[in-house]
């Protein structure tokens, strides 16, 4: 006969079944004495484990109480608050970058226009002049220049505007997402 | 610190609104009214007393800390059982389930000695069998046995699917009634 109520028997112990479920389970009980036994098991080990103390806590309530007090922060954290950072710095900081980088694409931009102009004669005079100009690298650019020269990297300033200051920046844009990453990942993990 | 509570009348749910605007003397009216449940859960978990009321602690404090998360569509009970649950798994993963059962202190008050040290190898027959269990099937079972927890509220403490808490639990269940066969024909 397999028609035992055993895989019900603990949540029928537990008082977990309701309904038509509870119902069977009942109405089988009456009748089946293996059942019965199984469920008996069951009330004996409740019974048993409900047997072993409690922990008796080795110092007051009170105490207790001020030990938690004592290590509290002044306030709990709010949503609207995931870290404490002054708000305009950290919003300020990506946008700055961004205009950096932006900045530096429209000067690029500048540059090859006028050496299309150059290219195809228009306005000569005013290009060469701007084109030809010299410029010489001055205070830590002309440092950074002497030592990329030293060990044979050939510097000029289309080299910083157009390699060096885009890097900069762009690695400063990355490691600022990767902390707000970071921030957002411990704001979520607070709203448990 | 805590100011000690008053006598108040006042709800849980108010106490826990208080609490989520920063009243701290709300949230330590919390604490001393959960101390004990939460002491006694780490403690069925680990076996030991000291352990249990650091954890209880931790527990506390990252509830205060997650407060303003915290949303009444469970009791404030559940939520914090499952912070204090969480801490206590997590600690006794870090040490690697080295528990130490000295020093505990076991409360039998009003028996003779004899009586006192039959009862206490029971206890410890009885402890030693439950911390014998896998973490995972161990957790389940006392949060229904002991804090008596519904099925439904083990599985959102422990964020696991109602079958997983039935299953761990029947386990456990299955494997105690082997462990403790002895004491279970003697009652």
């Amino acid at each position: 006969m397999n028609s035992h109520v055993t895989e019900w028997l603990a949540a029928y112990h537990d008082g977990e079944l309701s309904g038509r479920r509870l119902a069977h389970v009942e109405s089988h009980l009456k009748k089946c004495e293996v059942c019965q036994i199984a469920l008996a098991q069951l009330a004996s080990l409740s019974a048993l484990l409900g047997e072993a103390p409690e922990a008796e806590m080795s110092f007051s309530a009170d105490r207790f109480a001020a030990q938690v007090g004592l290590q509290l922060t002044r306030q709990p954290r709010h949503k609207s608050e995931p870290v404490s950072r002054p708000g305009w710095v950290w919003t300020a900081l990506p946008v700055s970058l961004l205009v950096g980088i932006a900045f530096l694409q429209v000067v690029r931009w500048m540059a090859g226009g006028l050496s299309l102009a150059q290219m195809f004669g228009f306005g000569e005079a005013a290009v060469s002049r701007l084109t030809n100009a010299p410029v010489r690298p001055t205070g830590i650019l002309a440092q950074i220049s002497s030592e990329l020269i030293h060990f044979g990297v050939p510097f000029s300033p289309q080299m910083l505007i157009g390699l060096i200051l885009p890097a900069i920046l762009s690695v400063g844009y990355l490691v600022w997402l990767i902390v707000w990453g970071l921030n957002q990942g411990e704001f979520e993990a607070t709203q448990m | 610190m805590i100011n000690t509570p008053a006598v108040t009348t006042q709800t849980e749910e108010d106490l826990v609104t208080q609490a989520q605007a920063g009243d701290r003397g709300a949230f330590g009216e919390l604490v001393q009214k959960h101390q004990r449940g939460v002491i006694n859960l780490v403690y069925r978990l680990s076996g030991e007393l000291a352990f249990s009321e650091d954890i209880a602690q931790e527990a506390f404090i990252r509830a205060w800390e997650k407060l303003p998360g915290y949303q009444p569509i469970s009791p404030f009970r559940n939520w914090l059982y499952r912070i204090a649950t969480n801490a206590a798994i997590d600690a006794l993963r870090r040490r690697k389930e080295e528990v130490n059962l000295d020093g505990v202190v076991v409360s039998v008050p009003g028996k003779g000695l004899e009586q006192k040290l039959e009862d206490s190898q029971r206890d410890e027959i009885i402890r030693q069998a439950v911390l014998s269990l896998p973490l995972a099937s161990r957790s389940v079972l006392i949060l229904r046995e002991y804090q008596q927890l519904s099925y439904a509220e083990i599985a959102a403490a422990l964020e696991i699917p109602l079958g997983t808490v039935m299953s761990r639990l029947n386990y456990a269940r299955t494997t105690l009634r082997t462990s403790l066969s002895q004491l279970l024909e003697v009652q």
